[in-house]
């Protein structure tokens, strides 16, 4: 058996994954670039433009892959080399190519047993996942007559039959309809739930928003941002917020706020004023006590840029620099 | 109904020139020599090995027509007639080479695009099968081509520029045009026909097979029930067909008991292969067009 | 409709990675299935009986070929069957991803590769031996034991040669291997010590096919040749990344 990367009573250990100065290369093309990361746990969203290097780091974390330097450690093991470990772990690839001559039963039966669920099992095991990812009508199909969006729940149900602690979802939303869709995130969201670790790749940010807020940006193989979004939202003080607020009368709403020396523009849309501060916690406060003071109706107050879209906007817009 | 308009969104129609249609064939060329380019063991190794073969037999040309090694070696005669032989015996080491080449780059093709889908891109532009096809054997020609036809074509002028004299290099001259002849005989052999293969069945690993089966294990049993009946069943072997031609165009015949087909029935079966094969190409590809696999008709 | 997250039958505790033994059965299931369902087998099969065609056709016109004449096209097979079977399993693995599936399991590279021959090496046994026993009784009687022997170690060793070339270089691995093996056929054909080198040449020996027949010798040669190409095949299954 191979040596932890960590001992058991470093903080390392106490994450699901514990990556350190992570690196990986294809020839002279970087894949991940000096990667420092620890995931705790909860469903966490890696985003990242195409090529920025998501499904390198899910490789690496899947066992696919061993960096070129550095360590990436999975319960305090290295995948790569640790068999045992991966017994631990759900993973469903991006690509769509399976087993495709079998059926959806026969291939989650077998991907479970190979995952370590006993014979007598694993059949049950297996049209428990398929059930749980919406297939249970067609599971007695062969994978080729599948369309994408059954091959991604099929995928999905492969990478959780045998009840895996870590799931590695690479793009699983990717060719999905719309309700299916809707049916994958609540599954995902119950994973999460029930106490799993799930990483979800995506570059479709509303996926990943609907999913979770705890975010992972990679951007040119190198970690940009991590954390709540919105935590990192605050951080981003190069780009005042915006407060949309629709009034009776936005006039005199902004002429309360104009002198403050936080609020940096003011503009109106038809029925709203648009405030962009650098203080947002000072101006709701503000516009709350102007509201009450003047005695104004408000309609609506929504924060446009106060998202995960706005947020990835900001920070890869410039190359990454913040 | 309201009158048809056009909404801006943004998207500019190409107005540039446009190739015409009846050269994009060499567009599908282009690609197919470049994608079999790539990489080092799809083709460049083969060449090398071919480059190998024509190495080793100028050596043997000159080493073995040199003045002096034959004064000393006293078979003078003999040696001349090696000599001689040393071309058109080649082509069995060129052929050798030819196959694996077939194998690796031609007897993929068309099972490789079914099996990827590539055909819905190709008929989804104003491209007809006769472009595919034509494109594709263009493009496995030339590859080929740098194989069997390029060294039978070096050691040609080699043969020629070791004459003893002008007058002998003039008389050598047709060495050049014959070689040419076996060359492009043994391009269309190990271009079209595996490229046949390739069209009947979808699977590449299964056409590559199906193909290597038919050169080695049919070729084999050709030769040997024309051992035991009639010599022209050995124009079946197809690399023993090429080798026939070869030795026949330079005026030789094969040592020992070797069944040999006569040159009209091993350029007939050779030619008759090929056209089967591109019958095939031709009837795989309209067939995934008009099944959908394409979009135009 | 969402359904609630229910318990999955297979958790529970059975936290405990399975005998890598179970898992080979596993896989050699897997691969025996997705092999029948395939075209591969129906093709190997016919490829297989191209011998008994030659004997057929023999018998009709009233001739008879030696076991040696009928023994080469038996040995050509080693070329195509192995490649058609072991070959384009390994490397279909590899270079369709669908090794991803397997390698993010726990389960040992190397048992991926022991899954698939313990699949396919006895059919490419019984493909070569089996065509050459019925050619034989069609055209020169009932071959001795020792061909059959030799038939089927010399497969054993192919498979596990051709596994080992396409592990090394998937996408281009059937064609290597139907190369390498021509390469085996001539170097076996040579008359020089070289020959030792051959994976046909000792098949033939163990067969008898080249004089008296040898056990030893040939055996060890066979188990040389294969043990190289395994354990080529086997250091680079550790290190491949998909």
């Amino acid at each position: 058996m191979t040596p932890s990367l960590f001992p058991s009573s470093s903080p390392a250990a106490a994450g699901v994954v514990v990556a350190d100065r992570c690196s990986k290369w294809y020839g002279h093309v970087l894949g991940v670039s000096d990667v420092s990361w620890t995931l705790r746990g909860g469903i966490v969203g890696l985003l990242g433009p195409n090529g920025a290097g998501k499904s390198t780091l899910i490789k690496m974390m899947a066992g696919l892959l061993q960096p070129s330097r550095g360590t990436l450690a999975v319960y305090g093991q290295s995948p790569f080399h640790d068999t045992a470990v991966r017994r631990r772990i759900g993973y469903a690839p991006e690509h769509e190519q399976t087993w495709d001559e079998l059926t959806a039963r026969e291939l989650v039966t077998a991907m479970a047993r190979l995952a370590g669920v006993p014979a007598g099992k694993a059949d049950a095991t297996a049209r428990a996942a398929l059930d749980q990812v919406g297939m249970t009508s067609a599971m007695d199909r062969k994978v080729r007559e599948f369309s994408k969006g059954m091959r991604q729940r099929t995928k999905l149900a492969t990478a959780i039959a045998h009840d895996p602690d870590f799931l590695l979802l690479d793009e699983p939303l990717t060719g999905v309809d719309p309700m299916a869709r809707i049916d994958i995130v609540a599954r995902i969201k119950q994973l999460g739930e029930a106490g799993k670790t799930v990483v979800v790749s995506s570059h479709v940010l509303y996926e990943i928003e609907a999913l979770t807020s705890d975010i992972l940006v990679i951007y040119r193989g190198q970690v940009l941002a991590e954390g709540n979004v919105y935590e990192i939202r605050q951080l981003i003080d190069r780009h005042p917020h915006r407060i949309r607020v629709e009034c009776d009368q936005p006039h005199a709403l902004a002429g309360a706020l104009a002198a403050e020396d936080h609020v940096a523009r003011l503009s109106f849309e038809r029925g709203a004023v648009v405030i962009e501060t650098r203080d947002p916690d000072r101006c709701y406060d503000q516009i709350a006590g102007a509201v009450l003071g003047a005695g104004l109706a408000v309609t609506a107050l929504s924060s446009p840029d106060n998202n995960l879209g706005a947020v990835f906007e900001y920070l890869t817009g410039d190359g990454g620099r913040r | 109904m309201s009158a048809g308009q056009i909404h801006d969104l943004g998207y500019k129609r190409y107005v540039g020139s446009r190739r015409a249609v009846s050269t994009r064939w060499t567009v599908i060329m282009r690609h197919q020599i470049a994608t079999a380019w790539a990489g080092w063991w799809r083709f460049k190794v083969w060449l090398v090995a071919a480059f190998l073969v024509t190495a080793v037999s100028s050596v043997l040309l000159y080493t073995l027509g040199n003045r002096l090694f034959r004064g000393i070696g006293g078979f003078g005669g003999v040696l001349t007639r090696f000599v001689d032989g040393i071309l058109p015996d080649s082509t069995i080491w060129y052929c050798k080479a030819g196959f694996i080449v077939s194998l690796a780059i031609s007897a993929t093709v068309v099972a490789g695009d079914l099996q990827s889908g590539a055909f819905t891109f190709y008929f989804s532009r104003s491209m007809r099968p006769r472009d595919y096809v034509l494109g594709k054997l263009a493009g496995l020609g030339v590859m080929v081509a740098l194989v069997m036809a390029a060294g039978p074509l070096v050691l040609a002028a080699v043969r020629v520029g070791l004459s003893d004299s002008l007058d002998q290099a003039i008389a050598m001259l047709p060495t050049l045009y014959k070689a040419l002849a076996v060359g492009a005989l043994g391009t269309v052999l190990y271009t079209a026909i595996p490229l046949g293969f390739s069209a009947l069945l979808t699977n590449r690993r299964h056409a590559m097979a199906v193909w290597a089966a038919y050169y080695l294990l049919v070729g084999w049993l050709a030769l040997l029930l024309s051992w035991l009946t009639t010599p022209e069943l050995a124009a079946l072997d197809l690399a023993s067909a090429l080798h026939a031609v070869s030795l026949h165009l330079f005026g030789l015949h094969a040592l020992g008991r070797m069944p040999e087909p006569s040159t009209s029935a091993a350029v007939i079966a050779i030619l008759g292969h090929a056209a089967i094969a591109i019958g095939l190409v031709v009837w795989r590809v309209r067939r995934a067009q008009q099944t959908g696999v394409g979009g135009a008709s | 409709m969402t359904a609630p997250i229910m318990a999955v039958p297979g958790s529970g505790g059975d936290r405990a990675v399975p005998p890598t033994s179970a898992m080979i059965r596993t896989l050699a299931g897997v691969t025996l299935k997705r092999l029948v369902r395939g075209k591969a087998l129906w093709i190997a099969t016919v490829l297989a009986a191209l011998p008994v065609v030659l004997a057929t056709v023999l018998h009709a016109i009233g001739r008879t070929a030696s076991q040696s004449e009928l023994f080469a096209p038996t040995m050509l097979l080693f070329a195509v069957l192995p490649a058609l079977l072991v070959g384009a399993s390994v490397g279909e693995e590899i270079e369709d991803r669908t090794s991803t599936y397997l390698w993010s399991r726990p389960i040992a590279r190397w048992a991926v590769l022991a899954g698939k021959l313990l699949a396919l090496t006895p059919i490419v046994v019984a493909l070569s031996v089996g065509g050459w026993a019925i050619a034989s009784a069609f055209a020169t009687g009932t071959p001795s034991v020792a061909s059959y022997a030799g038939l089927a170690a010399g497969a054993v060793a192919c498979s596990l040669v051709v596994a080992g070339i396409a592990v090394v270089v998937p996408r281009h691995g059937m064609a290597l291997t139907i190369a390498y093996m021509l390469v085996d056929l001539f170097v076996g054909g040579l008359p020089f010590s070289v020959q030792q080198l051959s994976l046909t040449y000792q098949t033939r020996t163990l067969a008898g096919l080249d004089g008296a027949p040898a056990i030893a010798a040939p055996l060890i040669g066979l188990a040389v040749i294969a043990g190289v190409w395994t354990a080529i095949g086997l250091r680079r299954i550790r290190r491949i990344e998909v």
